[in-house]
């Protein structure tokens, strides 16, 4: 075992880690939403239905795929950002030690 | 050019790439007028890029025997398909139980799949981009020699993709050595210096991925996986401006 070798399995890791952070990040602010938003949002996002067949199988019109698609995408984002908000505060306030 | 107001439905539909191309390029007329409604929108491109990261293992892979959904599936359609297991899953089960699988089934993978050729992708940029003496070992004059050398060394078909339209220009390309076994790498400037770096190879596992941002210190970009073809397109610009080039890159590779 060289060093090289060893030091590209720390690399994966770290990688691999970062990225499995992220992933169950974003899953812990999907399953936040309303089961009806989730459902369309995976269905659109994830697995490449059109908006027609979305509503074909929840059997819903195309009006409420949309309407709650776009309900899950900002409601996401503002938990995403939520969390970007408080971490930013957090340092804030160690730096400025209130 | 219609004068049809673009709607909040326009936008999602092009978040989901689900536009004509010249509704397509209205929307993107647009957001290129409205920098504001484009930051939301590539944040919804993001949310997407992400779930699809990270619903993959569940999507692309075998279900676990322990995750027995056939039958609730067959319930809500007829017949099985892949093409629910996210949605059955993340719907019926709750997502504490799911993200422990989805975190397990994919440290599995990514090790050794998509994660490391992202990885082998930035390697590639930082060591070849800054090189202006030889950062190609074929220069692009010698196309055809090129792409007869990588696809013997690869034992497949490679395509160089052609960045023309998106306003890059092709230098050349050279083989890369990888733990997992050669790859071709492509390199292309613009003509202010800026560069971008393509490397691809055949993938024992992610052999179908969805496309994913990458971001590695000072180099991002996209990686995904179609037929057991590995993509990274990598450079120094910000990342959502790679992702039409990356697109371009898919969209050629899948025309061999």
């Amino acid at each position: 075992m060289t060093i090289d070798e060893t030091n590209e399995d720390d690399f994966g890791r770290d990688a691999v880690q970062e990225q499995q952070l992220m992933y169950r990040d974003v899953l812990d602010k999907l399953a936040k939403l309303p089961e009806d938003q989730r459902a369309v949002l995976l269905l659109v996002a994830v697995e490449d239905l059109s908006y027609a067949d979305a509503a074909k199988v929840l059997d819903i019109p195309i009006g409420a795929v949309m309407s709650r698609l776009s309900r899950a995408r900002e409601k996401l984002q503002q938990e995403i950002e939520g969390t970007a908000d408080d971490a930013s505060r957090n340092v804030v306030k160690l730096r400025s030690l209130k | 050019m219609s004068n049809r107001p673009i709607t909040e439905d326009d936008l999602h539909a092009y978040v989901d790439q689900l536009l004509e191309p010249e509704r397509r390029a209205e929307v993107m007329a647009y957001l290129d007028a409205h920098p504001d409604v484009a930051r939301r929108v590539a944040a919804f491109s993001d949310q997407r890029d992400l779930l699809r990261g990270a619903l993959a293992p569940i999507v692309y892979e075998p279900l676990p025997p322990e995750l027995n959904l056939s039958r609730i599936i067959e319930n809500r359609r007829r017949g099985p398909s892949r093409s629910w297991r996210a949605v059955a899953a993340m719907l019926f089960l709750g997502v504490g139980s799911l993200g422990g699988w989805v975190a397990r089934g994919s440290m599995q993978v990514s090790a050794n799949g998509l994660a490391a050729l992202a990885q082998e992708a930035a390697d590639s940029f930082n060591v070849y981009a800054p090189d202006r003496v030889r950062p190609v070992e074929v220069r692009a004059s010698d196309g055809a020699q090129l792409v007869q050398w990588l696809s013997n060394r690869l034992h497949q078909p490679i395509k160089v993709p052609d960045l023309t339209t998106s306003g890059y220009r092709l230098m050349g390309g050279r083989l890369i050595p990888t733990s997992h076994g050669p790859a071709a790498m492509f390199m292309y400037d613009d003509d202010r210096g800026d560069r971008l770096v393509v490397l691809t190879r055949p993938m024992a596992v992610d052999q179908n991925a969805p496309m994913t941002p990458q971001l590695k210190g000072e180099v991002s970009g996209f990686v995904w996986a179609d037929a057991g073809m590995g993509y990274s397109l990598v450079g120094q610009s910000a990342v959502e401006s790679l992702r039409p080039i990356a697109n371009e890159v898919r969209k050629q590779a899948r025309e061999i």
